[in-house]
Parts: structure tokens; sequence; C-alpha cells
């Protein structure tokens, strides 16, 4: 069995301000991911978790290195239409902002609809999939005429997962996805994402700051520090034995039974001393 | 913001608009409802022309407004009131076309450089810069002394003029639009580029893109009628507002005022008119998002 | 009650909109007693930080309140008497508010040490010297370096973290005695979080604050709190020692919230059984 997504030597740079030096948001990042498999890739703002989400999508080019998604180089540069709705059926992407991420021209039905007709449903059948689909997220079909703006933020989230399903992707990457969502809103996404990635063998890349929400949904981790991967493994094991310190710190950070956030500037300190 | 300015930012209402209403309501809808009038009389102008507009009459020149002609005549005896209706089609199909043509160009302009970025909308932006610092009526007479007077040759003349200003505008909208990730959604589908500014950049535009144009199309108004009077655009017998103050301008240093006042408040009060309610769709639609 | 900071009893609040009256807040009772943390929890729309904004009586005209508010010994709702200025005097000088977003509490093209001695210098008549003199200390207690250098620059030059800070140190530089931070910290990155939090509790200790922190995390209420309110939809529906909040909660909401929020392994605790599922493969080619 092939794996689903292959990334080796990913790295991207961005112009640094005026004429300084390029600055380096990823840098050499390597993973494979099984098909059913998730990995969780944490980081804070600036550890170019985001950049390598999207590299990974297609929504920025790397400067080196290569995304392999089922034996598919992603860097193909075949174009037209048909190349196009392929490398659509690779990856996939639900966003964190739920308030963007929809047309807010489109009602959940004839967004799903126009989703579908783009892949080649047939025309008689694309009211039973758009059912279908609602129904596999949780949307009651009383919704399918609502607008994003008369949903709520759980209810776009489960209409961007809808789209994404309705291209039935081998990848798919959530960017923060719950993170503007209110706890019980975000559980219930969590549990969802868990039964679709049982159902239908999907790849699930959930990027995300929250160490706790990635250590629910992933079975891998990749902790991303100033663009490089400085911890990688299986999630349980890192988030309870971390080697590196800066998932030390982080783990450190997050609130918990016997906080002790004084701690964190020390453990700051340290990861100076060590990098 | 004396207190609590260190530590408190504005208070943000609970509830409610933020948008700050320019006029009053009735304002708005006097305003909609004369542009709705004119447009009716424009549409209805041949069934309407109590006279033939056109038709001169040296024994009735210059006279009052009476029972048998509501705003007097002109300098050839033609009825005012009839070359009134006769030019609100004329005057509103230039403008209408003016705005079009310079819409097409303009809108097509600014998203293909939102779109493309780099070069293709370094090389716009530069040739829209450019157009804009040139001022726009001295652009259209160079454009008719090149070519020839007349209503054609105004019309395209100033719609290439206002282009750019709908290219710049347009191009900011569409970056802003183009940033939200449900663009990057249908690109992910695998949606063309084509495909995602004309079917779903463009109406999502429409609405913010709207309340400009109405503002535009006043202005668009005015100019070709500047033009006009001028006599560069249309030419006589035509009953274009601008062309009929120019032609009764000799009448005013003689007394009779009215052949010149009258299209001249005409133009002044419709260009107003489309000013305020553009102004407010603009605004509305604006808080709506 | 002597010590008592913050007591809000029976608060209600209905603000009118364009389809009628809504009521936000339906009785909200809370109290914060001098050196205490209390929490403020609750999912978005919960009225948590409106009630926060009542207390300062921040809110808009079109938003009716009844209850009564006492904020170090004033009634700011205004029904014994009280005049505007001595809830402008609570403002100016008993009690501070924190926001969410430290950016939109500061001026853009105004440099830090302007809008940061801003208040002692309107509202306290300090001259500039003196509270130049006074935000300098405050910005090394808050653990920021090179104070001298902060005050020349603009908030964009500053991350988000080092604002937090400027702004709890302009919040402080009145010396109030209550602090009303209103997910002060949830913009920030989770270490950053810690660390501005680890400094706002060191001089709550110092000074003595009672401090209402609101904060849609449960996590971070029971591990930084004394103790806790839960609020739901304009209610207060538990109060409970933040000790007990996860291991023991009372109310039906409160277990249910609780229960949403992930959290994280046990350190140092064996792993669960199967360590990795039969579907992924180790991650190769990672730098360690």
């Amino acid at each position: 069995m092939t794996d689903a997504l292959v990334v080796s030597g990913l790295t991207k740079t961005y112009r640094g301000a005026g004429r300084g030096p390029r600055v380096v948001a990823v840098d050499g990042i390597s993973f494979t991911l099984a098909a059913g498999g998730s990995l969780g890739v944490v980081g804070e703002s600036g550890s170019g978790k985001t950049t390598l989400a999207q590299m990974i999508v297609g929504l920025a080019e790397p400067d080196s290195g290569t995304v392999v998604i089922d034996g598919r180089d992603r860097r193909d540069l075949r174009r037209g239409r048909r190349a196009r709705l392929q490398r659509a059926t690779e990856a996939q992407m639900v966003f964190q902002d739920p308030y963007g991420s929809l047309d807010r021209r489109l009602d959940v039905a004839g967004a799903l609809a126009d989703t579908l007709r783009r892949h080649g449903t047939p025309k008689d059948r694309i009211a039973r999939d758009v059912a279908a689909l609602m129904d596999r997220v949780g949307l009651a079909s009383r919704l399918a005429n609502s607008r994003p703006h008369e949903l709520s933020g759980g209810q776009r989230q489960r209409v961007a997962i809808a789209k994404a399903l309705a291209i039935d992707p081998t990848v798919l990457v959530l960017d923060e996805a719950v993170s503007a969502l209110d706890v019980s809103v975000q559980a219930q996404i969590l549990t969802l994402l868990d039964e679709i990635r049982a159902e239908s063998g999907v790849a699930l890349v959930f990027v995300s700051h929250d160490l706790a929400v990635v250590g629910q949904v992933t079975d891998q981790i990749l902790v991303m520090y100033r663009g490089r991967a400085v911890e990688t493994g299986d999630t349980d094991q890192v988030l309870r034995r971390p080697e590196h310190p800066y998932t030390e710190m982080l783990l450190s950070s997050a609130p918990g039974p016997r906080w002790q956030p004084e701690r964190v500037a020390e453990l700051r300190a340290a990861l100076a001393a060590a990098t | 913001m004396t207190q609590n300015s260190a530590a408190a930012p504005a208070v943000r209402p609970l509830t409610g608009r933020t948008g700050r209403r320019r006029h009053n309501a009735w304002t708005v809808r006097l305003c909609a409802a004369i542009l709705v009038l004119v447009v009716a009389v424009a549409v209805l102008a041949p069934w309407i022309t109590p006279y033939d507009p056109y038709l001169a009459d040296f024994g009735s020149l210059w006279l009052p407004p009476s029972p048998d002609h509501w705003l007097g005549t002109d300098q050839l005896g033609r009825d005012m009131l009839s070359r009134l209706i006769a030019g609100a089609r004329q005057t509103m199909l230039g403008a209408i076309a003016l705005l079009a043509l310079a819409t097409v160009v303009g809108v097509t302009v600014g998203i293909t450089a939102a779109w493309q970025r780099g070069w293709v909308d370094a090389v716009l932006g530069r040739v829209t810069d450019v157009m804009f610092a040139f001022p726009g009526l001295l652009f259209v007479i160079l454009v008719i002394a090149v070519f020839d007077s007349g209503t054609g040759t105004a019309v395209v003349g100033m719609a290439l003029a206002y282009a750019p200003a709908i290219a710049r505008f347009t191009r900011a909208v569409a970056l802003d639009e183009l940033a939200r990730p449900y663009i990057a959604s249908y690109r992910l589908q695998g949606a063309g580029g084509l495909v995602i500014c004309v079917r779903y950049l463009l109406p999502n535009m429409v609405s913010t893109l709207l309340g400009y144009l109405v503002v535009l199309f006043g202005e668009g108004l005015m100019s070709l009628a500047a033009l006009n009077f001028i006599g560069f655009g249309a030419q006589p017998p035509s009953a274009d507002w601008g062309l009929m103050v120019a032609e009764a301008r000799n009448g005013v240093i003689q007394g009779y005022l009215g052949p010149a006042l009258v299209p001249g408040l005409t133009i002044a009060v419709v260009v107003v008119a489309t000013n305020v309610v553009g102004l407010h769709l603009s605004d509305k639609l604006a808080v709506r998002k | 009650m002597k010590g008592t900071l913050l007591d809000i009893d029976n608060l209600r609040l209905t603000v009118e909109t364009h389809d009628g009256p809504r009521d936000i807040l339906r009785g909200v009772t809370l109290s914060v007693a001098r050196g205490e943390t209390v929490g403020l929890v609750g999912e978005s729309g919960c009225g948590k930080s409106t009630t926060a904004r009542a207390a300062l009586q921040l809110l808009p005209k079109r938003a009716h309140t009844t209850g009564r508010i006492t904020v170090c010994g004033t009634d700011v709702t205004g029904e014994d008497g009280t005049d505007a200025a001595q809830v402008h005097d609570v403002r100016a000088h008993r009690a501070g508010m924190i926001f969410q977003d430290p950016r939109s509490a500061l001026n853009p093209v105004r440099r830090i040490g302007d809008s940061a001695t801003e208040r002692l210098r309107l509202v306290h008549g300090l001259p500039a010297a003196q509270a130049r003199d006074r935000i300098v200390a405050l910005f090394t207690e808050v653990g920021l370096r090179d104070p001298d250098r902060l005050l020349r620059c603009y908030p964009h030059q500053l991350s988000g973290g080092m604002l937090q800070r400027v702004v709890i140190a302009a919040a402080l530089s009145t010396g109030p005695e209550l602090l009303l931070a209103d997910e002060a910290t949830s913009a920030l990155d989770v270490t950053t979080q810690a660390e501005v939090l680890a400094v706002l509790r060191r001089l709550r200790r110092e000074r003595e604050l009672g401090v209402l922190f609101i904060t849609h995390d449960l996590l971070l209420a029971a591990a930084y709190c004394d103790r806790v309110y839960v609020m739901q939809d304009g209610h207060v529906v538990d109060e409970q020692p933040a000790a007990s909040l996860f291991d023991d909660p009372q109310h039906p909401y409160t277990r249910h919230l609780a229960e949403a929020t992930p959290r994280l392994p046990e350190r140092n605790t064996p792993e669960r059984h199967s360590p990795v599922p039969a579907s992924t493969q180790p991650i190769k080619g990672a730098r360690r």
C-alpha cells in the first residue's frame, strides 16, 4: 500500500522586510502519513504550520521539497480542467474562519450541489447526494436553504467539511478548524472528524495551536518551532514524555492541574540556551 | 477618551448598526423618486412629448411659460417641455452607454490585475495611473481631435476616461474578496480562474460596486453634458440637455433665462439625486456586509 | 462586607434591538474580594463580557440595567444618589480593565509612552516626567526589558505579548484595587499566555488586587483562579472553588463544559495501550 501523503524536505522562504535576508517559514519538513492516519501539526504563531498546510494543499508553492499524494507529485505541471479536478481529489482543506470560508451567496444545498456538479455528479443524483452529505456531517435537512449568515459557527464548519467530503479527497487538511468554536461545538466537530476518518479512510492533517485538541484527534504529532520539526512521533507518547525542550515548554504552558505558569519563563530561557 | 483610555477601547455597541447614515430617509426617498421619474420619462419620451421637439416655429420665439407651452419655447420657438423630455432620453442613454462601457473595461482590468497579481498587475496599474493622472476632459478632447466630434466619440472617450477609476476601485475590492478563504476553497476544488472570477468573485462584489457606479453615473452624466455644452459631443438639433444649455445661452444676455436655466437645473437635480442614492446604497450595502 | 471589591447583585440587562427588547443578563450575582482571583466562564454570548462592562458602566445608552453593582464600595448604578463624578472616580482610580485585543486599546499612531502614561497625565494630573518614571518602573515589573526604548516604539513594532504587558502596566499605573480581565490572554500564544499570567499572578499577590478573570477556557479558569462562576445564557448557573471544577462539577452545565473540554494526558505516565494504531506508520526523516 502506498502512503497517502509523503512530504519530503519541504522548504519555503519569504522575502524579509526591506533588503533584509529572506525569512525561513518552513525549513526542511519531512513526514509520511498512511491512508486513514491522522497527523497533528502543532506550533505557535509564526512556527510555519499554516505555510506547511498551504503547501500540502497547493495554496503555496514550496521553494524546494516535494509533496506526494497517492504516489503523485503535487508539483505536476499539467494544466487544464482535468488536471485541476484530479488534484482536487488529492487534497482538500477546511479553514479556521467559519465566516469567510463559505460563499455568502450560496445556501447550504447550493454550495454542496455546486461542488458535486464540478466533480461530475450527474444531475439526477445531485439532490440525493446533497442530502446524504448533509446527513453525514450532521446538518439537519431544514438547513438546506440557509445561507452562511443564518448558520452558527459550528454549522458552517460542518458545511465546509461536507464540501470537502463531496470531493472525497485522499488527504484532508484542517487549519485551526475548531479554534474559533465554543468547546461543546468543538467537541462535536472533533467527534465528527473521527467518524469520517474511520468511515472513509481519509488521511487527516490537523493543524492547531491547541495541544489538547491535537491529542484528542491525532495518532501522530509533529511539533514545529521556527519552521522546523523539533519533535515527531506518536501523539500520546510525545504529550506524555516530551523530549525536546520546546515541546516541554509548550506542554508546561497549557493550563491544567498543578499549572505553574512561572516555569515557562525558565523553560524559555533553557530553550534559548539549547538552540 | 480621557479616562480609561489606556485600558479601554471605544465601547462598541452591543447591537445595532455602526454605519453612519449620511442622509435622512426622506431625502433618499425623494431622490430615488426623482430618478425613477427621469428614467420613466426617458423611456416613454416618444409618446409623451406634447409637441415635436425638433419643429422650429419662428412665430413663437422665447415664449414664457403658458398653458400651451408649460416651460415656454426656445430661440427657435421649439417647445421646451418636449425638448426636455426628448433630452432625458438622449442624456440618459448617453450616460448609460458611457457607464456600461467604462464598467466593462474597468471591471475587467481591475479583476484581471487583482487575480493575476505580479507583472500583469504592475503593468495594468501603471497604465491606470497614467490615465488617472490625465485630466478626463482633456483626454476626451484629444480623442475627439483625432477622430471626430459626435455623441459616439464623446461617449467612448469619456468611458475610457472613467475606466481607470473603476479599475482601481474594482481591484481594491477584488483583492479584499480574493483574500477570503472561500475563494481559496474554490481553487482547491479545481475551479478555473475564469470561472472563479466570473461566477463567484464578480457576483460577490456587485453589491459593493453598485453604489459606486450609481455615483459615477451622475458624474458621467455631468461630464457628458459639459462635453456637449462645449460642442464636442452631440450636435444640433439634438435635444441633449448640455447642448440645450449651450444653444440657449445667448438668450440669457437678452433676458430669456428659462431655456438655459431649465435644462441646467435638471442636470443639477439629477446629478445630486444620483449622488444621494449612490452614497446611500453604498452605505447600506457596506453595513450589511 | 469588608474586603469586597466588586459586588454585583441580581443584575439584569436588556438591550433595545430592531426586533424589540432582548435580555442579555437575567440576574447575575457575583462578588470579588480583595486578593482574590475569580473566574467568570461561559461560552460565547453568555453575557460574561457584558457583566464586566456593566461593572464599569461601559455600556451603550440603549442598555437598561436593573440590580445593584458596587465597585470598591461605590454603588455605580446610581440608585442611591451616586453622581457621575463618583463613577468617574471609580474608573479612574479604583478599577482597571484589560481587553482581549491590546492593539485596539492602544492608538496605532502614538508612541507606547504616550498611550501608557495618558491616564496618569490626564486623569491624575501627574507631570510628564513623573508619569514616565512610574511607567518605566511598571514596565520592569511586568517583565518588559529595555523600558526606555519601548516608550519610543509604536504598537506595530511590538508583539502581542509585549503589548498586553504594556496594557497591564498602564492599567496598574493608577493603582487600582480591582482588575477586570476580559479574555485578556486569549489572543496570545500559549507560552506567552503563561508568561503574562505568571506576571499578573505575582502582581496580584504583591498588590492584593482583586481580579475578575473572564475566559471561555474552563481549564485556564480552573488552573488560574481561586473561585469560578459559570455563566450560561445570561445567568450565573454555578459557583465553585476552582480546584473542584473538573473533579467534582456541581451543575449539569459545568459538567457538560468540563466533559467537552479536551485535556492533555497526565505527564510522565504510561501510554495508552496501542501506541501506534495499525493504520499509521512512524514518521520518517524528521529532525530531532
